[in-house]
């Protein structure tokens, strides 16, 4: 019994020491001025093309970027700065070495995870500890996404620091401590990455709304896989144009089925304004299907919302 | 002229007359705060005679024993006075012998005015930005 403890003891020394030697080149300390001042944080390289991701606080409002990798510090640039997930895209004018990204859908509650930061003015600095569970809402309040609660510790300073798994794959962004430290949130790179590709397609940010309210359902003849029904439905919105009515029960919406209010949050992250999307819903005892086309979230960043007028949808075309 | 049974009535009503406990708590409040403002208006030497006169006065002392103290307090002060100024003096004197790079206030100095970049603010949010307002999208 002893024995086998033992062995699974350096299973798990080796791997977590495996991961962080492999990750530690990809990530990167991260210097700027806000209006308060001089700033530090972290953030890690995506793709061998030099783009990073760190958190809002760090790069989403800040100049004067500066990015140190190993022994040579090189200045940054701002692609994407979002308050409405927390996170921000910079890019850095060199090749680089990058952390691979996970499917978060993979985790669970106490999956084993990895964070990797600069704390305050410290060397890079690995903390381990596990998945405490997924929250769509934190105090209260909803969360814009499914937000990965880790059991991990951090310190000023490493806002911005990758989340990995045991594969040494990057599961999310540490964007906020919890509990003076003794925990985090990591925004999950799986809606990072559809902010990402908004960037690549269209050059910033293009969050979807269709203009409707959510609430449990109250009618007790429903599908049983649905417990979300519509419950405002503002006249002239993408949800009206598309043929959405009130009380009608969402079944899926994209490629997302929709359980309960989560993931209801987590689709309608994924929608982007002037993309087309499936809406299946039920209406009494018909399953219908209908099209809808979002226009540009009221909660864009102001560059994005001052974009020429999505509302009756303009064609898409690839940028890159 | 009122009988014994309009005076009960009397007083009866007059009982609902009383200022509410919070009158009394306001009363005290006030009277301590002028009684503060009229010990304020006297010069502090005055106070201080009053204070020691006071002390004297409650350990039923003697009036020679009174002046004895007196003297010995001013005797003891004036010592005090001479030596707080002498070694003042020496303190200037090593100050504009010494050289001055050896002096300790000099870094101190240094330190404060150094730029905001040597002391940074090490980021991490303690709430999330990414609140949704709503269930609305």
């Amino acid at each position: 019994m002893y024995a086998a403890d033992n062995t699974a003891g350096n299973s798990i020394n080796e791997t977590v020491q495996s991961v962080f030697k492999h990750a530690q080149d990809a990530i990167v300390k991260i210097e700027a001025v806000d209006d308060r001042g001089h700033l530090c944080g972290t953030g890690f390289f995506i793709d061998p093309n030099g783009t990073i991701y760190t958190s809002y606080s760090v790069g989403g409002e800040s100049r004067d970027i500066v990015v140190t990798l190993g022994d040579k510090k090189y200045p940054a640039t701002r692609l994407i700065g979002d308050p409405r997930s927390g996170i921000a895209i910079l890019k850095v004018e060199t090749s680089s070495p990058f952390i691979p990204v996970a499917k978060t859908n993979d985790l669970a509650t106490a999956t084993p995870v990895l964070a990797i930061g600069y704390p305050v003015d410290l060397p890079l600095t690995p903390s381990f500890g596990v998945v405490g569970g997924l929250d769509w809402n934190y105090l209260g309040q909803p969360l814009v996404f499914t937000h990965i609660r880790a059991r991990v510790a951090v310190q000023r300073g490493e806002g911005g620091a990758p989340l990995l798994n045991l594969k040494g794959e990057v599961v999310g962004i540490v964007t906020v401590s919890l509990d003076y430290g003794t925990g985090c949130y990591a925004f999950p790179i799986e809606a990072a990455e559809k902010i990402r590709m908004d960037y690549v397609r269209f050059g910033q940010v293009r969050p979807g709304w269709v203009g409707i309210h959510v609430n449990l359902t109250e009618s007790k003849n429903v599908a049983p896989a649905s417990v979300v029904q519509v419950d405002e439905l503002l006249d002239e919105t993408p949800a009206a144009k598309g043929g959405l009515k009130k009380g009608d029960v969402l079944i899926q919406i994209g490629d997302t089925k929709i359980a309960s209010p989560q993931d209801v949050l987590n689709a309608s992250f994924f929608l982007t304004a002037g993309e087309e999307v499936p809406f299946i819903v039920q209406r009494g005892k018909e399953t219908v299907t209908l099209k809808v086309q979002p226009v540009i979230h009221p909660d864009a960043p102001r560059d994005v919302a001052t974009f020429p007028p999505m509302q009756d949808g303009i064609p898409l075309r690839m940028q890159r | 002229m009122l009988d014994e049974s309009d005076i009960q009535k009397l007083l009866r009503l007059k009982r609902y007359e009383q200022p509410s406990p919070q009158y009394f708590d306001k009363f005290l409040q006030d009277f301590h705060r002028r009684q503060r403002v009229e010990l304020l208006r006297q010069p502090v030497w005055k106070i201080a005679m009053e204070r020691i006169e006071a002390f004297f006065s409650e350990h039923s002392m003697g009036r020679y024993a009174y002046a004895t103290a007196t003297a010995m307090v001013l005797f003891f002060a004036g010592i005090t006075s001479f030596n707080i100024l002498n070694s003042g003096s020496q303190v200037v004197a090593v100050t504009a012998n010494a050289p001055q790079q050896s002096l300790p206030i000099k870094p101190q100095i240094a330190k404060a005015s150094l730029p905001d970049a040597q002391h940074p603010r090490y980021v991490i949010d303690t709430r999330p930005a990414s609140y949704e307002r709503s269930f609305s999208f």
